[in-house]
């Protein structure tokens, strides 16, 4: 939420979005697949860099345990997608989000019972650990070796039939399913639901005297950032055709931190900006293998010493200093 | 010296209040009856307990021990929330507010959540801007508390007499029963402090509202107060109509002992 | 017969020790600064390494003077780190929202994490236990190797020590006042950053010993701290965040189900403790001892 005139915000997202959208689906037809795969991958961790931030800058929750959802939602999806192939895609995604709520929803039972963030922080971490041991161990599931043979689905859509296998039809599927994902989020933040979780962010005490049931509203967004992102997980086995327990460990869950932070944890867009730096970082140095963690763990540092309202952050406080008389406030304080 | 209201049963109503920290006993056996309509002080010196009562009341924190009642419904151990449904309203002696957000979405979040609280629908439920129900209800409210005109300042950069106001529009917002107001006119200049005795004087005539204070200022107490109850040490000592309250011996030593009265 | 039953209670012992010496660093610098230190678990790890590297370089892995002198070096090491940590990073964020301290730590789990496998590569190592401690004890069936009670001992002896400085001691006061009001702390002349950054030392040399202390039960490998956090973690939480008892009972009481789980369900080994985590936060969120600052 901005002190900017309502109307501009959803016509400025709506154009960036589409504009994001028609370039990401002509990549195919320009350049090579290497840059295509990065593309779709880059999708869907937008996904998972806008959801975590439902949590973190919209209602104040930090998780370190988000890579769980992603997991659960590819295995879940795979899996279920070889006992029962005759399950429509589209359903079966649907099926798999609600299933990444529910098991959010029974989480936050437990990690949200106290206000106290480190609590929740460490009860998301310790999650991502049971998933990762339950993945690492379950021999249905593809154990340490990963769950391979993963079929692109065909869709049928009452009308036509796609066969998602050809070509780079799951490509734009998974960018379309992606764009609802992301209005959705967006639909969610800007919405009455949105404007209660901010509240929470703000001031979660002041909140409760204000009526709002704050442990009910931090579930829900609980509920649907994991749906969202398991939903993700579930467009990323298909994609990759191979999914293994590595996706559920939880330096996998430093990625949307990182791109919060580094893309701007107040505005809408900025994970998505995260995601591309780190994309463009990533492919950059792909020749030098294993120097990733440190590269990570030292950009995330760095980011939260130096700018913890991110890119986006720092370019807003910019064009205010250069427009007004110079901000307040040096530092933007993070309120709890 | 102390007397009941002839009226009605009180409308709140704490009975052997006890309050323990982990070193220090801070309530010990508190009983207070606020009447419908009264206007009720709560003073007492530094230290005497009085936030913490208001806690209690509020239910930011939970009595260790004693009851409090809200219309004859126990809310002993309710949480705040559902005490705020129920119809209690609370400022604090810092002002809370949103800071990152404006003042007009602060009152925006604070009417939503009264229609919440009151079981009504909204109108639209794919939208994404406030209804036009509630923009025009964070209108009315801002006029009455004359922060119109800084609607789409960030509360932060507020005054701290805005941000106390924006505070009491927001609980406004929520159609109160009773208005609980954690020293209202802490740190404000003279000229402010008269303005913001007005205030709540005039909301408490427009909204028939009752008020539970605590205060440190015996001008804003006379000026505003139905009565008065005087806490030292934990327990009441004193009870009744300010005029009665102010000549009361005990009360004068204890005051008198330790604090200049305000004038 | 004896080791059908009493077996994974020695076991369950064993690693609740080897948990609780993991986690006393942890729980001091929570205690004290409220900061939950994520490296914690990435300096253990470095501090294993290097007592790795410098029983290889320098003794012989039998003897045990230089198993404790090294393990006491990769203390000294690793506390001089925490040094550069509390300035660099905890200092800076102290008035920070405490989410953002939270991800610094992270990140330098992640850096560790990252230096680890960069130095030493990411094949497994490790070590022969030192000879005086080899070998076992045999009741009935039930063996209880020399390396465990040792750990045991040294355990329980670790929380004795932290116990009799925190209650009986002018230091322990002065910890636990700081930790539960550290402005008056201030305002009664303490120096409080400076006591802060030793604590933090104090932490991280913590972290370091019980890495080179701990090395003879290892296979080293990248993947250690991760482990090893997030069940420090775990204690702490059941523990009652923050308070040494706490940690110490629940590390007894998490591992010990988790042992006797794991004996009954063996597909899925460790997940007892997190089944037997969940289980106690609902039932008692507040953790074993609420509310005990240090």
């Amino acid at each position: 939420m901005t002190a900017r005139p309502r109307g501009s915000d959803w016509r400025r997202d709506v154009a960036i979005g589409a504009i994001v959208l028609v370039v990401l689906a002509s990549l195919p037809f320009v350049t090579n697949k290497g840059i295509v795969f990065v593309a779709g991958t880059l999708a869907l961790h937008v996904v998972f860099g806008l959801s975590w931030n439902l949590m973190f800058g919209q209602t104040g929750l930090v998780s370190f345990g988000h890579a769980s959802f992603f997991a659960i939602g590819g295995y879940a999806f795979a899996w279920t997608a070889k006992v029962a192939p005759g399950i429509h895609p589209l359903l079966l995604f649907a099926a798999v989000g609600a299933f990444g709520a529910f098991v959010a929803f029974l989480v936050g039972i437990i990690a949200l019972r106290r206000s106290v963030g480190v609590y929740f922080a460490i009860l998301t971490l310790a999650l991502s650990q049971i998933v990762y041991l339950l993945l690492s161990y379950i021999p249905a599931l593809g154990r340490e070796d990963g769950f391979t043979g993963i079929r692109r689905p065909r869709l049928s859509l009452g009308f036509t039939t796609i066969d998602l296998a050809s070509g780079e039809n799951y490509y734009h599927f998974m960018l379309v399913m992606c764009a609802l994902l992301v209005a959705g989020l967006w639909w969610v933040m800007h919405s009455r639901m949105g404007r209660v979780f901010k509240s929470l962010q703000q001031d979660a005490e002041r909140a409760a005297f204000l009526g709002i049931n704050v442990g009910a509203y931090r579930l829900s967004s609980f509920a649907i950032a994991s749906g969202t992102t398991a939903i993700a997980g579930a467009l990323y086995a298909p994609w990759l055709q191979l999914l293994t327990p590595e996706i559920a460990h939880w330096t996998f869950s430093a990625r949307p931190i990182l791109y919060t932070l580094l893309g701007g944890v107040q505005s809408f867009w900025g994970p998505a900006v995260g995601a591309l730096i780190f994309a463009v970082l990533e492919y950059g140095t792909r020749t030098l293998h294993g120097l990733s963690e440190i590269v990570i763990g030292s950009i995330l540092l760095l980011v939260v010493l130096a700018f913890p309202g991110g890119l986006l952050g720092g370019l807003s406080r910019l064009r205010k200093r250069m427009s007004r008389k110079p901000a307040l406030v040096a530092r933007p304080e993070i309120v709890r | 010296m102390s007397d009941r209201s002839p009226a009605a049963d009180p409308l709140l109503v704490a009975t052997g209040v006890v309050k323990d920290y982990p070193s220090v006993k801070v309530l010990k056996g508190v009983d207070v009856a606020v009447a419908e309509g009264d206007t009720f002080a709560v003073i007492g010196p530094n230290g005497a307990g009085k936030t913490t009562l208001f806690k209690v009341l509020s239910g930011e924190v939970f009595a260790d021990s004693g009851t409090v009642r809200f219309e004859g419904q126990d809310v002993t151990r309710m949480p705040e929330w559902k005490r705020v449904r129920l119809g209690f309203g609370r400022s604090f002696q810092v002002a809370r507010v949103f800071p990152e957000l404006t003042t007009d979405e602060n009152v925006v979040i604070a009417i939503e959540a009264y229609e919440r609280n009151s079981g009504k629908r909204p109108t639209h439920r794919l939208a994404c801007r406030p209804s036009a129900d509630v923009r025009a209800a964070v209108e009315e409210t801002l006029l009455e508390v004359g922060l119109i005109d800084k609607r789409d300042e960030p509360a932060r950069l507020l005054s701290h007499g805005d941000k106390k106001r924006l505070e009491l529009a927001m609980s406004l917002a929520l159609r109160p029963r009773i208005l609980m107001l954690d020293e209202p006119t802490a740190g404000m200049s003279p000229a402010d402090r008269r303005g913001a005795t007005e205030l709540i004087a005039a909301i408490r005539e427009r909204h028939n509202m009752t008020i539970v204070l605590t205060e440190h200022d015996m001008g804003v107490v006379f000026g505003l107060a139905s009565r008065v109850a005087v806490l030292h040490q934990g327990a009441v000592v004193a009870t009744g109509t300010p005029a009665e309250v102010r000549d009361d011996p005990m009360v004068r030593e204890i005051y008198l002992g330790s604090e200049p009265v305000h004038a | 017969m004896l080791a059908l039953l009493f077996g994974p209670l020695f076991n369950g012992l064993f690693t609740a020790m080897v948990v609780f010496l993991f986690a006393t660093g942890l729980t001091l610098v929570f205690g004290i600064l409220r900061i939950l230190n994520f490296a914690h678990g990435g300096f253990f790890m470095i501090g294993a390494y290097l007592a790795f590297s410098l029983v290889k370089t320098f003794a012989s892995d039998t003897s045990l003077v230089a198993y404790l002198l090294i393990s006491i070096a990769a203390g000294i090491v690793v506390g001089l780190c925490g040094l550069v940590v509390e300035r660099l990073v905890f200092r800076p964020l102290q008035h920070v929202d405490e989410a953002y301290s939270l991800i610094a730590t992270y990140a330098l789990l992640l850096i560790s994490e990252g230096a680890v496998k960069a130095i030493w590569g990411v094949s497994f190592h490790s070590v022969m236990t030192p000879t005086a401690l080899g070998g076992a004890f045999m009741v009935d069936d039930l063996v209880m190797p020399l390396f465990a009670i040792f750990i045991i001992v040294l355990g329980v002896l670790c929380y004795g020590l932290l116990e009799w400085i925190l209650q009986h001691t002018a230091t322990g006061k002065l910890m636990k006042s700081v930790a539960s009001d550290p402005w008056m702390a201030g305002m009664l002349g303490i120096n409080v950053p400076r006591f802060y950054a030793w604590i933090v030392v104090i932490g991280f040399f913590l972290a370091g010993l019980a890495g080179g202390l701990l090395l003879p039960n290892q296979t080293l490998s990248p993947n250690l701290a991760s482990v090893f956090v997030v069940q420090a973690f775990g204690v702490l939480i059941v523990g009652g965040m923050g308070n040494i008892r706490g940690t110490f009972l629940a590390s007894i009481l998490l591992c010990v189900i988790d042992s006797y789980g794991s004996v009954i369900f063996s597909q899925v080994p460790g997940i007892f403790f997190y089944v037997a985590m969940a289980v106690m936060l609902l039932v008692r969120p507040q953790g074993l001892i609420a509310g005990a600052r240090l």
